[in-house]
């Protein structure tokens, strides 16, 4: 466990070492107070509409960072150089993907903990309901995981950080667009195509209070599922 | 397998190593034993597999085939505990550019399992032992390429492994820098076994106990300086004649080749002549019997240079320790039936036999056969 903290600590530091971790964060921060603005501002709206209103934005703004961190995770490091210090390390390719996924993670997690002054605000000018708000950030950080660990595979995967990112970019924006091809499905695959789509099925309800369980399997599975790929295509680079 | 490998406990030990890229060899049946404290030069053209090499014995590659074992531990069977015996410089070091020297040294050092309490320690002793002490607190990114070198050193040894690793550690520095680089390199030598590729000869004549030699992806040689150049200087003779160039060839007995020829003028010739198929007393000899007048017969001294572009070219192998080359002949210097048989050779000469004959070129030679491929031994 030692070396998956070690290499969490310096993919977050690194984060912020650099211009491109602050950008994210500014941008992030830019987005979400743009559509508060928009959404919420100067409409006469109750504050669980606004809280809800508030977790749908963020969590479109929280998927894009998680593509735009991720996609540097391994493919920065390999156009880099650097990647051959931990593969010659003695930690296995497991802590290595799981220290990656832990960093991003944590990066995107700051990015949500910055937009947090949204809610602040609601609970200092309205009536900001706890039982919402923390069903709310558990489904934006159970996004976040899966988000975060489709952008480590892809960016094991990819040749470089911009075919990391269109590859993320992709396969985030399809976890949330399968209630379109459920629609277009017949049974049993409309349930199947439903039942894996990220939004409809597995964030609206947190947005507005509800926690499902499912969902708490799903998360997990899902991020389990990319990190093994990582993983997979790491030990396949060995043997290459 | 060098003497002073057998001295010393071998910590290294490669069989049969072999890695594609594809359609591409990268290696092949490549095998040798290196001892604890050594330092081994490896030596190759561009694509001859030395990356590769280091690559596989660092853990970052597995082989397609082949064993490894690094301080007695095999890649593949626990390649996390064989990496804990290996510290590895790639050419490009790998730095993180946006960190200071003593925060990579930390990191490194405890990716690699050094205890938390000795950290600050180690990395101040290793940092003022490769010469960077006055520049922890500097960012990577602003270091000469130099100093990220000795930074990549530094990550490499910051564990104490029993092997360090160095691929082209000399490239893209400046000569003041690589002067340095020499003594550190040898400083490291004697307390771990030290592998160092370059294209720079000197820096391998002058750092290096012995020398792997790979040409296609094969161990072409094995050995050290003194055996390698012991091996080139039997080998070839310089002869100064007179009468022509054409005569003078004709007149050599069967597997001595004419590797080079010079006409000074004046009705002289000057041949190198490789002696391998034949003793040096009967090219003399058969020189004198053909009324052509002997002026001069030196042995051609060869440096690493001489010895490594003679390898690389060779129509067949050399080692180190492997048989002689006229010890199957008959008695006019034409190979015996036995040397056709790859099951008369000694381990690890079927390979080259098989390497040199993909390549093999004519030599210019007199009337005899083409000399054969000398077996040689491990």
């Amino acid at each position: 466990m030692g070396a998956v903290l070690l290499i969490a600590q310096r993919e977050l530091r690194a984060a912020f070492a650099g211009l491109y971790g602050w950008a994210i964060l500014a941008l992030v921060l830019m987005l979400d107070g743009l559509f508060f603005n928009a959404y919420t501002l100067g409409s006469q709206r109750p504050s669980s509409e606004v809280l809800s209103l508030f977790f749908y934005t963020n969590f479109g703004v929280t998927m894009a960072a998680a593509v735009f961190v991720t996609m540097r995770s391994f493919a920065a490091e390999r156009e880099q150089r650097t990647l051959v210090l931990l593969l010659t390390s003695p930690a296995g390719d497991w802590q290595v993907v799981l220290g990656k996924f832990l960093g991003a993670l944590g990066f995107v997690l700051c990015t949500v903990v910055a937009a947090a002054y949204i809610p602040v605000m609601v609970y200092l000018k309205g009536n900001l309901e706890w039982g919402q708000a923390a069903a709310g950030y558990l489904g934006i950080g159970l996004a976040a995981v899966v988000c975060t660990a489709i952008g480590i595979f892809c960016s094991a995967a990819a040749p470089n950080q911009l075919a990391a990112g269109v590859a993320a970019g992709f396969l985030v924006t399809l976890q949330v667009l399968f209630w379109l091809l459920s629609g277009i499905s017949d049974p049993p695959l409309d349930g199947v195509f439903a039942a894996m789509d990220l939004y409809r099925e597995h964030f609206e309800p947190f947005q507005d209070g509800a926690v499902h369980l499912k969902t708490l399997v799903y998360a997990p599975t899902v991020a389990f599922l990319f990190l093994l790929g990582a993983v997979r295509v790491l030990q396949a680079r060995r043997w290459r | 397998m060098t003497q002073r490998t057998r001295e010393l406990a071998a910590i290294v030990r490669t069989e049969r190593l072999s890695k594609n890229y594809g359609a591409v060899t990268a290696l092949v049946d490549v095998g040798f034993e290196c001892g604890a404290g050594e330092v081994v030069g490896v030596l190759g053209l561009n694509g001859a597999g030395k990356s590769t090499l280091l690559r596989i014995l660092a853990g970052e590659l597995l082989p397609g085939s082949g064993s490894v074992q690094v301080a007695g531990v095999r890649l593949g069977a626990d390649s996390r505990a064989m990496r804990r015996h290996v510290g590895y410089l790639p050419e490009e070091p790998p730095l993180y550019r946006e960190m200071r020297v003593r925060d990579y040294l930390c990191f490194a050092g405890a990716l690699n399992g050094v205890p938390r309490r000795d950290l600050a320690g180690r990395v101040r002793a290793v940092a003022d032992r490769v010469h960077v002490g006055d520049h922890l607190d500097r960012v990577i990114g602003e270091l000469s390429m130099g100093f990220r070198k000795r930074v990549g050193i530094a990550q490499a040894i910051l564990h104490e492994p029993e092997v360090v690793l160095l691929d082209e550690p000399v490239s893209s520095l400046d000569p003041a820098e690589i002067v340095g680089m020499r003594e550190l390199v040898r400083s490291l030598g004697g307390e771990r076994t030290v592998f160092t590729s370059s294209h720079h000869l000197r820096e391998v004549h002058e750092t290096c106990d012995s020398i792997l030699v790979l040409h296609e992806g094969a161990l072409i040689a094995h050995g050290t300086q003194a055996e390698l150049g012991a091996l080139a200087d039997r080998e070839r003779i310089e002869v100064e004649v007179r009468g022509t160039l054409a005569d003078a060839v004709r007149s050599l007995p069967a597997g001595a080749a004419v590797v080079a020829t010079e006409d000074p003028g004046g009705g002289v010739a000057v041949l190198t002549i490789d002696l391998a198929g034949a003793p040096r007393e009967a090219v003399v000899a058969r020189l004198v019997a053909s009324r052509l007048g002997v002026r001069r017969v030196e042995p051609v001294r060869s440096d690493l240079e001489g010895v490594f572009l003679d390898l690389v070219s060779a129509d067949r192998p050399r080692r180190p320790g492997g048989r002689d080359p006229h010890a199957d002949r008959g008695p006019d210097g034409a190979p015996t039936a036995d040397q056709g048989d790859p099951e008369r050779l000694e381990p690890g000469t079927e390979l080259v036999r098989r390497q040199v004959g993909t390549r093999a070129r004519r030599p210019l030679t007199g009337t005899g056969p083409e000399p054969p491929v000398a077996g040689s031994g491990s």
